[in-house]
């Protein structure tokens, strides 16, 4: 272990999405404004130009122009903590000048219904003595950490609340998304270079290269199709992803993509410094890990149940996930005194932010109108069971006389509970949902206190209505 | 394309047909049971075919077919004006069925038709300034609240409706919280008074005033959703005053090519709308230029000044 601290050189990249959204916590689709706004913020503050060529590596929007992505550069342990909160409060800065917040987290916990979908992307780096590591070592470490991917998925999932509800996953993002693909185990094979297949996102394509002569090349293969939107995978030229042929050795790295984004900036850097600290672990190793006999299964729990999932160890005896995750850190400790750094969060007691600071309380008003709404059936017919208030379209108040009877359009308000601090929401605490009745003219807040008469799906509705007017 | 969403396409077609013809009076009263029972069949096989049919159906359907309440009294002009803009929101169903069966992209099927941002419901019952007017023509601002706004366009629509004795309706409430040129606005008391203008045949032109950023564009971009939102003649008469008073206009513009508010409340030839983009620069240093083009088109093309 002496050994390997000495020669070796953690760096550590960091690509974050963060959703920008308006002072009530809902999706505001201006993320090229933000973008704008910063490049004003940075032209004019030389200081600021120098932190941010520093830190950051650039930062793009996504495909929903409500996200924005940071990425880092390339830093050590220390660096890489102020990186994330430099690269986090300059695109609060950006936004806040335009009246709104960034969010990061990976659903939103109204509008995901389950896109878009953020993301936290790590990649790690080692250099022994100033030069890449072989290809060897870099198996070593992807299998290394691509087996304790269901303790890392635990401890970090963290996209419960989804849609105005709870979804049946911890991490729905791991669920849903489209793009982050199960690896497999890292192997090194002599493969035919010049004719590559890849598969791009939901399609295969075939990318051909035309290059000097080799017959065969020794390349690390994780997917064989090249894929590298996967829940990890190894990057650089070593491997047989097609973007990545032309990166130098000292590119080469191991990209995790399962983790889920923390919105307590705490819980990111431990969720760092216990990768970089399995990375390290792995060095150690005499051979290149196998692949652990449960770990698809311990995969699929994790995303379902996060940290109160049931394991099976390389016995196939049941362990808490919990227990599996402690277990591990007990054994990363040495590794991480040994990069000096101790684990600020609660995940150092294997509690994942999902259980502390993002714990969201929905609070609805009325369970029977949200599963209608939910299901599409949201034209209704009301009979009030006591007085209640209505607005007309310019916004007068009327009042509607108790064992009225009402029909329109159901439509679910919610309120999102949050606390913010320097254009960051720092915490969201709860969902309310309630509900209006939109009528012709009438805009009507429900209660409890209503019998729903009859409910109807559009087409329905439709049909009904042609039908009367005919 | 599934099959599933090729009968569901049929049977829009069928939809469209019965429609077609109800509104040509082409059915007698023997035919009339007939057409009911294809009409309930067609509903439920739409229903059966395609399991999220509603969501289609609640992206494009006039909500004021849907929520119209007064159906005793309806007049023949009203139920004609139904059938109307409903044959045409099917035409839009087409069109984007049509559009997402060819590519790879997921249908917009699956999004939402709420204002789920509702940030203070009471308060946005009542976040916009609405003039009533003579004319049968609307000016719409809708991004005229910072931040994010689109500068003087409310100022410009306020002006030319005072002018005019046009209606006009100006937001009172930043995007960031409410954008009502979006889908999702649809059933917020802005969009639904638009709703209660065209369908009462109060106007028949909408004047959608945006700002883009650019100074590199033309001074007024003219976005129709590639012709979908407006009959070309009231274009070309629009074009000539802005010409006359030395504006550069680009029509059916690609980049702006026209939001939910033309989208959704026009069905040409009865109802036509188009989106202004007016560059930094125009509204900067042009902007009386553009309240007298906009002026005098209305004036001349406008309709009369008649009575309420």
């Amino acid at each position: 272990m002496q050994n390997v601290n000495q020669n070796y050189e953690i760096l550590i990249g960091v690509e974050e999405e963060v959703f920008i959204v308006n002072p009530n916590g809902f999706l505001a689709p201006f993320a090229e404004h933000v973008a704008e706004k910063l490049l004003n913020i940075i032209r004019r503050d030389k200081k600021l130009l120098e932190m941010s060529r520093h830190y950051l590596k650039g930062l793009q929007w996504e495909p929903n122009p409500s996200q924005l992505e940071y990425v880092t550069r390339p830093h050590n342990i220390q660096e890489i903590i102020k990186a994330i909160k430099f690269a986090r409060e300059l695109l609060a800065k950006a936004a806040n000048s335009l009246g709104l917040y960034i969010l990061p987290i990976s659903v939103h916990p109204v509008e995901s219904r389950p896109f878009p979908i953020n993301g936290t992307h790590i990649n790690i780096s080692i250099l022994r003595e100033k030069k890449p590591i072989s290809r060897n070592e870099l198996v070593k470490i992807f299998n290394h950490i691509r087996n304790h991917l269901p303790e890392l998925i635990a401890i970090s999932a963290n996209s419960e609340i989804l849609n105005g509800g709870k979804s049946k996953y911890k991490s729905s993002r791991l669920a849903y998304s489209r793009v982050l693909k199960e690896s497999k185990i890292g192997k090194i094979e002599r493969v035919r270079y010049h004719i590559r297949p890849r598969r791009k996102r939901e399609i295969t394509r075939y990318g051909i290269l035309f290059e000097k002569y080799r017959n065969k090349e020794m390349k690390i293969i994780v997917n064989e199709t090249g894929d590298r939107l996967l829940d990890i995978v190894i990057r650089g030229p070593y491997t047989n992803i097609l973007e990545d042929s032309d990166k130098t050795s000292k590119e080469s790295r191991i990209e995790i993509r399962a983790i889920d984004n923390q919105i307590n900036i705490e819980h990111l850097y431990d969720i760092i410094k216990i990768i970089a600290a399995l990375a390290l672990e792995a060095l150690t190793l005499d051979n290149i890990p196998d692949e652990h006999p449960y770990l698809g299964y311990n995969r699929e729990k994790a995303i379902e149940n996060g940290i109160n999932a049931k394991f099976l160890n390389e016995n196939g005896e049941e362990i808490d996930a919990k227990e599996s995750f402690l277990k591990m850190l007990k054994r990363l400790t040495p590794f991480l005194e040994k990069m000096r750094v101790k684990l600020n969060s609660s995940i150092s007691r294997g509690e994942p932010e999902i259980e502390n600071s993002t714990k969201i309380e929905i609070r609805d008003t009325n369970n029977k109108l949200t599963n209608l709404e939910k299901r599409g059936v949201i034209f209704v017919e009301i009979k009030t069971k006591e007085e209640l208030k209505a607005y007309n379209l310019f916004g007068k108040l009327t009042k509607i006389q108790e064992g009225e009877t009402l029909s329109g359009i159901l439509v679910p308000h919610y309120e999102i509970l949050l606390e913010k601090e320097d254009g960051i929401i720092k915490r969201i605490m709860g969902i309310k949902i309630n509900h209006w009745l939109v009528a012709d003219t009438l805009y009507i807040p429900l209660t409890n206190n209503i019998i729903i008469k009859k409910h109807r799906g559009p087409v329905r509705q439709l049909y009904n209505k042609l039908k009367n007017i005919i | 394309m599934t099959k599933k969403s090729t009968k569901a396409l049929r049977n829009l077609l069928h939809l469209y047909n019965i429609l077609y013809d109800i509104e040509k009076q082409l059915i007698t009263d023997d035919e009339k049971e007939q057409y009911s029972k294809k009409f309930e069949k067609v509903i439920a096989g739409l229903n059966r075919q395609h399991r999220n049919i509603w969501r289609f159906f609640i992206w494009k359907i006039p909500f004021e077919v849907v929520l119209y309440s007064k159906e005793e009294n309806l007049s023949p002009r009203l139920v004609n004006r139904f059938l109307k803009a409903l044959r045409f929101s099917i035409e839009k169903n087409f069109v984007d069925m049509i559009k997402f069966a060819s590519s790879d992209k997921e249908p917009p099927s699956y999004k939402m038709i709420y204002p789920t941002f509702f940030e203070n419901p009471v308060k946005l019952l009542s976040s916009f300034t609405f003039i009533k007017g003579k004319r049968k023509v609307l000016l719409v601002a809708a991004h005229s609240e910072p931040p994010l706004s689109d500068k003087y366009t409310g100022e410009v629509a306020e002006l030319v409706a005072r002018k005019t004795n046009s209606y006009a309706l100006i937001s009172n409430i930043s995007r960031i919280y409410v954008d009502y040129n979006r889908f999702n606005s649809r059933l917020t008391p802005f969009r639904r008074i638009i709703d209660k203008l065209v369908f009462s045949r109060k106007i028949n032109l909408i004047i959608d005033l945006h700002g883009n950023k650019s100074d590199e564009s033309m001074d007024v971009e003219i976005g129709i959703r590639a012709g979908l939102t407006s009959k070309m003649d009231i274009i070309r008469k629009m074009v000539t005053f802005f010409e006359k008073h030395g504006l550069s206009v680009k029509i059916n513009s690609t980049k702006f090519y026209g939001g939910d508010i033309i989208a959704y409340h026009t069905f040409p030839p009865y109802v036509n709308g188009v989106q202004l983009e007016i560059n930094q620069r125009a509204r900067k240093e042009k902007v009386s230029k553009i309240i007298k083009s906009l002026t005098e088109f209305i004036e001349k093309h406008g309709g009369k000044n008649a009575k309420r």
